[in-house]
């Protein structure tokens, strides 16, 4: 089975109060990117993903791992 | 907006391949002109992200990791679809020979055509439930 990256970016965001817009906004990119990295469709870079993990206040690794 | 332009594209090439051609005639050269224009503003666009009237700023925001990653893979389909067409080209050439402009042409605008079709349908996904 392929290893995939997942993450608890939507779950995290709306913790926060957060509209994929407004994260877009702290970290840099486009609503369109945050979505696609929310649907799994996209896996971001490390830097997106430590920006990502700053913006929301937890480590990266609690944000993304490894779904087998 | 990518679709239109990928639309319009192909569209020409109708035009083009449907009656008969010749570079000699000036009305070809017309024709000829605007495909290949046309095929520089995409190659363009599709090379560096266009939005070329707006910012630094809103240029590197509107080409952000995930637009990079879909014009990459759109740049990787037209090289296939161009190396494709280059094989089929070949092949047909043994029994029905076909110039060497029209084979440019014809990869040219296959190539370019993938990597737009690709780039744009990978965008609309995107958009999609955002």
């Amino acid at each position: 089975m392929p290893e995939r990256l997942a993450n608890g970016l939507k779950e995290r965001r709306t913790e926060l109060g957060l509209t994929q817009a407004e994260l877009a906004e702290r970290v840099g990119v486009t609503r369109k990117t945050i979505n696609t990295v929310e649907n799994g469709v996209f896996s971001p870079s490390a830097l997106l993903a430590i920006k990502l993990a700053q913006a929301l206040s937890v480590p990266v690794e609690t944000l993304f791992w490894i779904d087998r | 907006m990518l679709f239109v332009l990928a639309a319009l594209f192909l569209s020409q090439q109708v035009t083009y391949f449907s009656g008969m051609h010749d570079a000699a005639r000036a009305v070809d050269h017309v024709k000829i002109a605007a495909w290949l224009v046309l095929s520089i503003v995409l190659l363009l666009m599709l090379a560096s992200g266009g939005a070329w009237l707006r910012s630094a700023e809103v240029r590197a925001l509107l080409n952000d990791e995930a637009t990079r990653e879909h014009r990459r893979t759109g740049l990787v389909n037209g090289f296939w679809a161009a190396c494709l067409t280059a094989i089929i080209i070949y092949a047909v050439d043994m029994f029905e020979p076909i110039s060497g402009r029209d084979t440019v042409h014809i990869i040219l605008t296959v190539a370019i055509a993938a990597a737009l079709l690709t780039f744009a349908r990978l965008e609309r996904r995107a958009h999609r439930d955002a």
